[in-house]
């Protein structure tokens, strides 16, 4: 299946080609975490996980065209 | 007669007449006259279309004379939007003070301030308190500052350490919650609790300002439909890059005008989640 994601900040260099957004075909059954393990995203860096704009677990199970976002905030108010 | 503005409302008096007259008639005592942005004396004669402003010294504006001043400045159906809105502040730091100063400027009807901190000195390089308010709570000095702005805004305080347990209901009469935390885990939590929990409530998070980098790369994306994130998305505070004035200002300015603009419906619902504006 197809989902579409978007990476912030430090995390765009764990883009494909470095450019978010970019849709990426992922076995059926594929979580969040999944995701974040195949875009070889260190499991603690992204702290705001969404999936089509919601809050998302890292367990949440994907679906065919689904948004994901992932956030990694940085200090400092 | 003569169609001038005294006091920010319109009148017509009668031709020939002057500032001292003008005071006689609409604020016995004032000792403070200015016509169109200068001291008057009380002899000087009003043209048609002058703006005269007469003073009291020392004397709080009436709730009413605010109200006249704000719809004179904003255009009465700005500030009706604005006087009926409800904004959270979570946390009154660097961020959170200035957005807090700017929304009662502004008119803001209420504001839910919440922050369980105390003062300390080394805020001082750039939140909104003074030397005299070092250990006060900061919800008691930001609404003492606050009251000293604009008297009128309804101030809800809230002394509390902010948890995914307490947020819905500290904020629940919220139309936008202002996220001005300082550590990166309470703007996620902050951010996680809002989006689930409180699904008719915009967010506008704070992300990258510390330091001294170009003010133009602190901008405001949007993230998800309901989540804003003002900043450079980098610029951690961190040893050797300290959070200023001027860059955490801009980025509270930011955060307040965007407030602004969704209580204004000038953002429109959009779904995407890549969106800059």
């Amino acid at each position: 299946m197809r989902v579409r994601v978007n990476l912030y900040a430090g995390l765009r260099k764990f883009a494909p080609e470095g450019k978010a957004p970019f849709e990426m075909d992922v076995p059926d059954g594929t979580s969040l975490a999944d995701l974040i393990s195949r875009l070889g995203i260190p499991a603690e860096k992204p702290k705001i996980l969404l999936v089509n704009g919601r809050h998302a677990d890292p367990g949440q199970v994907l679906a065919e065209g689904d948004e994901v976002a992932l956030f990694p905030p940085v200090a400092g108010g | 007669m003569l169609r001038i503005r005294v006091n920010e409302r319109t009148v017509e008096v009668p031709e020939g007449s002057r500032v001292g007259d003008l005071r006689d008639r609409f604020k016995p005592g004032a000792d403070v006259l200015v016509r169109n942005g200068f001291p008057a004396r009380a002899e000087e004669p009003v043209r048609p279309g002058d703006e005269i402003v007469l003073i009291r010294r020392g004397e709080v504006p009436s709730a009413e004379e605010m109200e006249a001043l704000l719809v004179a400045r904003h255009t009465p159906g700005v500030h009706d939007r604005v006087k009926r809105a409800c904004v959270g502040i979570a946390g009154l730091g660097g961020l959170g003070s200035q957005v807090a100063v700017a929304l009662a400027r502004t008119g803001f009807g209420r504001l839910v301030l919440a922050d369980f901190d105390v003062v300390e000195p080394s805020n001082l390089n750039r939140q909104q308190y003074f030397v005299d308010q070092i250990g006060l709570p900061k919800v008691e000095a930001l609404a003492h500052n606050l009251r000293r702005i604009n008297p009128y805004v309804d101030l809800e305080l809230r002394p509390v350490r902010l948890t995914p347990a307490n947020v819905p209901e500290v904020f629940q009469d919220c139309l936008v919650v202002v996220e001005a935390f300082d550590r990166a885990d309470q703007k996620a939590m902050l951010v996680e609790t809002v989006l689930a929990r409180m699904p008719n409530t915009w967010i506008v998070a704070a992300s990258g300002l510390a330091g001294y980098g170009p003010s133009d790369a602190i901008r405001t994306h949007r993230v998800a439909p309901r989540l804003f994130v003002v900043g450079d998305l980098e610029s951690e505070a961190r040893p050797g890059v300290g959070l200023m004035a001027p860059r955490v200002g801009v980025a509270a300015h930011a955060q307040a005008n965007l407030v602004l603009r969704l209580v204004l419906g000038e953002e429109k619902a959009s779904g995407g989640n890549h969106a800059s504006l």
